[in-house]
């Protein structure tokens, strides 16, 4: 076997682990799409990094990108760190990506539509009826609905990881409202202002018509007699933690910015409140939660959403993306069939496998987790955000114990993985280039046709050996690169 | 435009034109109490709390400088006090904030900046005696909020919102000045209210940044009909009712354009004929009735204009603005 061949300068304290590499090979010599990159790299000083490491900062400081701290005073705004070392995908990988991502949502939208409708997929017991009706996400409501163009989801982010093999595996779908788009666009926006000569040695493919297509994908849901719909996106409002993201996809896609005390429901029709009168409303990209999005059939301590838009949508009179009762699909326990939902809508082998998940409701498996605790990990069927969490390795015999009973007393409440080594990209952190632990979200388009743009957003877990990725706990992003060749 | 982002635009818009009057108002009132007898403290403290539309916080025991201070410190910095400085320098923000979207970055980093440095300033140089440099900071702020506005933000439907939230606020402040000067007057009949009766006209003047501008068009001497009709009638200065309502009549004209429901209504109606009246009366004969009568009634009927816009045009009942 080759001997890894020990890196320099920058890179001198970069080792590796079990987990895949994503710059690296085991011989630590760059893989191909990094090349350039780490012979760039190695060429800059430190002083250099840092002062690029700066403006960078000081530009999304500027820009206002930034995303509101709960629990604090208001006007806590912070930046999302940002690290620049950009994560970089080759055609070849993305291809597989970008077709396993397509399937997966194809299939999720004819299972929806299914579950909402004639439940085949129940009746001939290939998921659990049970299972579905105690989905926290599961709505009653939306029980024969139609949906136009049986769309239910339209816009996803379906977080990926990359297994020590090199192979990605989905990790969670998020059919719901996913946020963080508006990082993977102002992250290209700013590393082209850092780093433009790397732009002109690779070709890489534009995120930047990312709008345009969420814009068009939410005009292919109107229906095709009523050209030139009015399409609005539907914000909590200016204390939500998005909120940025909101007013920026509005602003970038010519759409009016609207929050529930803009909109009025009338006859089953909805409209909003202008100063030149009140104008009709035919899709809404709403990032509302389900929860908040109409008082009436909802939660009536709502003061988010818009009184009557249930039935309004009910009626057909108004398309909602996504879909209400998309979060169904959302559950832990329900990932763990997604594989199964494929092959019986699709026949077809999943592109993208699914991480191993155990199912605490059967015996058999619900005991091999309580005799591992210390090896797996541990998460409730519905929450997200790295909350509800019990990373085995790294826990206390306390935190195992509380889990355990947990998990007896509720075992539909949890599921358990094996502790996925994440893989592994190069960040520029404390004057020195050394490796952390990645995911990846691309973003799924869903109209008439799937439209993912190359690329997504890709979460660092900034503290050294950290799993977990999510900006509520200490993770920042980078730039995501899909080459064009 | 939504309704919602154009009342925003409105209020953020009056809320700084009152920081801005506030400011002007206690500078002139401080700058006053210094050249005068003890005798009418109070009586000039009132003068002052009512021509802001508040009660006067008044701890009848409290020695005449600590009851200063006081009061100082709730017009300036009280978040309790409705319409203190501060107060309205932070809801105008807080409204740019809700539509930062439709106001041009300059003039959110503006607002922003005043705010921040407003709230630094609290406690910290006013106890050091600097209310002045205070003042001037919050009018600096506010001019130069006004400056960058009209220079970076389309002359479109909200700009128009702005121009309306402006001069709403400030006819009926200095309607509301001119109310609260004649009522001190005729309270107190025949004694010299601690300062000589041409001070006070001044400081009125003052307290519109008329003072100036009056004696170009006056001289120094000033009489009573020659002031009233100066800060009411004046056709081109800024601060005049006149002045403010002409502009209130224009931006309604111009938002006919684009909110036809405008076209016809009550709201231009009555700004209309009151723009008429203030062109056509004369001085002598508002000065020979009742002028508090006078002032009551231009305050009314610019409340009514507001209420007529906001029906038509932000809170309207859902029947009459469906679309055709």
């Amino acid at each position: 076997m080759e001997v890894a061949t020990p890196l320099e300068g920058l890179f001198a304290s970069y080792g590796t682990s079990t987990a895949y590499d994503e710059m690296f090979t085991d011989q630590m010599h760059a893989r191909a799409p990094y090349r350039t990159l780490f012979e760039r790299i190695q060429n800059l000083s430190v002083a250099e990094l840092t002062q690029r490491q700066q403006a960078a900062d000081l530009s999304f400081l500027h820009r206002g990108i930034t995303f509101t701290v709960y629990g604090h005073d208001e006007g806590t705004e912070k930046i999302f760190p940002y690290d620049i070392v950009p994560r970089i995908l080759s055609r070849a990988e993305w291809d597989r990506i970008e077709r396993g991502l397509a399937q997966r949502i194809v299939a999720l939208n004819l299972f929806l539509r299914d579950v909402y409708h004639e439940e085949r997929i129940l009746n001939d017991g290939v998921v659990p009826r049970r299972l579905v009706y105690s989905c926290k996400h599961y709505r009653r409501e939306m029980q024969g609905v139609r949906v136009p163009h049986d769309n239910y989801v339209s816009i996803a982010g379906i977080d990926l990881v990359r297994l020590p093999d090199g192979a990605f595996a989905v990790l969670e779908d998020n059919l719901r409202v996913p946020s963080g788009v508006s990082y993977m666009l102002n992250n290209r926006q700013v590393m082209r202002n850092i780093f433009p000569r790397l732009f002109q040695h690779y070709h890489i493919r534009t995120v930047d018509d990312y709008p345009k297509e969420l814009l068009t994908t939410l005009q292919e849901l109107a229906s095709p007699q009523h050209p030139g719909p009015m399409v609005v996106l539907l914000t909590p409002g200016v204390y939500n933690s998005a909120y940025f993201e909101h007013t920026f996809l509005a602003r970038q896609m010519g759409i009016p910015l609207v929050e529930g005390r803009d909109l009025l429901v009338h006859n089953n029709k909805v409209y909003m409140r202008t100063t030149a009168g009140l104008r009709r409303v035919d899709v809404i990209y709403r990032r509302i939660d389900d929860d908040y999005l109409d008082p009436i059939p909802f939660r009536s301590d709502s003061a988010l959403g818009v009184p009557g838009l249930f039935n309004a949508y009910r009626d057909g009179n108004v398309i909602l993306a996504n879909a209400i009762g998309t979060g169904i699909a959302d559950d832990k326990a329900l990932y763990a069939y997604v594989p199964a939902i494929i092959k019986y809508y699709l026949d077809e082998t999943p592109i993208l496998q699914n991480v191993p998940t155990y199912l605490l409701e059967k015996d058999a498996e619900r005991s091999h987790v309580l005799a591992n605790l210390d090896k797996l990990v541990v998460k409730a069927v519905d929450e997200s955000g790295g909350y509800g969490m019990l990373i085995g390795p790294h826990s206390t015999a306390a935190q195992r114990k509380e889990f355990r009973q947990r998990i007896e007393a509720n075992p539909r409440g949890y599921i358990a993985q094996p502790t996925l080594s994440l893989s592994c990209a190069p960040c520029f952190i404390g004057e020195k280039i050394v490796p952390r632990h990645v995911d990846l979200r691309p973003y799924v388009l869903y109209g008439k046709d799937v439209r993912i743009v190359p690329g997504g957003l890709t979460r660092v877990a900034l503290t050294k050996g950290s799993l977990v990725v999510n900006s509520s706990q200490g993770g920042g992003s980078k730039d995501t690169w899909v080459l064009d060749d | 435009m939504l309704s919602r982002v154009a009342d925003s635009l409105y209020w953020m818009s009056r809320y700084l034109e009152r920081a801005e009057h506030t400011a002007r108002l206690l500078n002139v009132h401080l700058h006053g109490l210094l050249d005068q007898k003890a005798d009418y403290v109070t009586e000039r403290w009132e003068r002052v709390f009512q021509s802001l539309y508040v009660d006067m916080p008044l701890d009848p025991g409290a020695k005449p400088q600590v009851m200063i201070n006081t009061l100082v410190h709730a017009l300036m910095f009280d978040p309790s006090f409705h319409g203190s400085i501060l107060e309205s320098i932070s809801r105008a923000r807080q409204n740019a904030r809700e539509v930062r979207e439709h106001i041009s970055s300059e003039m959110w980093e503006q607002l922003n900046r005043l705010f921040l440095v407003m709230q630094q300033m609290k406690e910290h140089d006013i106890r050091n005696g600097n209310a002045y440099g205070f003042f001037q900071q919050v009018k600096d702020g506010a001019h130069l909020f006004q400056g960058v506005t009209d220079a970076t933000n389309s002359h479109d439907q909200g700009w128009y919102f702005i121009q309306l939230g402006r001069y709403f606020e400030r006819v009926l402040a200095t309607v509301r000045l001119l109310e609260a000067h004649f009522e001190g007057q005729r309270r107190i009949e025949g004694v010299v209210l601690g300062n000589t009766p041409y001070m006070e006209w001044v400081d009125l003047l003052k307290s519109c940044t008329a003072f100036e501008a009056y004696c170009r068009t006056y001289s120094a001497n000033i009489d009573p009909a020659s002031a009233t009709s100066f800060l009411l009638l004046h056709p081109e200065f800024p601060h005049s009712v006149r002045f403010g309502i002409g502009a209130i009549r224009r931006a309604l004209d111009s938002l006919t354009d684009e909110i036809p429901l405008l076209r016809g209504s009550e709201a231009l109606r009555v700004a209309g004929r009151l723009q008429a009246t203030l062109q056509y009366d004369s001085i002598s004969e508002i000065m020979q009735q009742n002028v508090q009568q006078y002032l009551r009634d231009i305050s009314i009927r610019c409340t009514a204009i507001h209420e007529a816009m906001h029906n038509t045009c932000i809170a309207y009942p859902v029947e009459h603005a469906l679309p055709s």
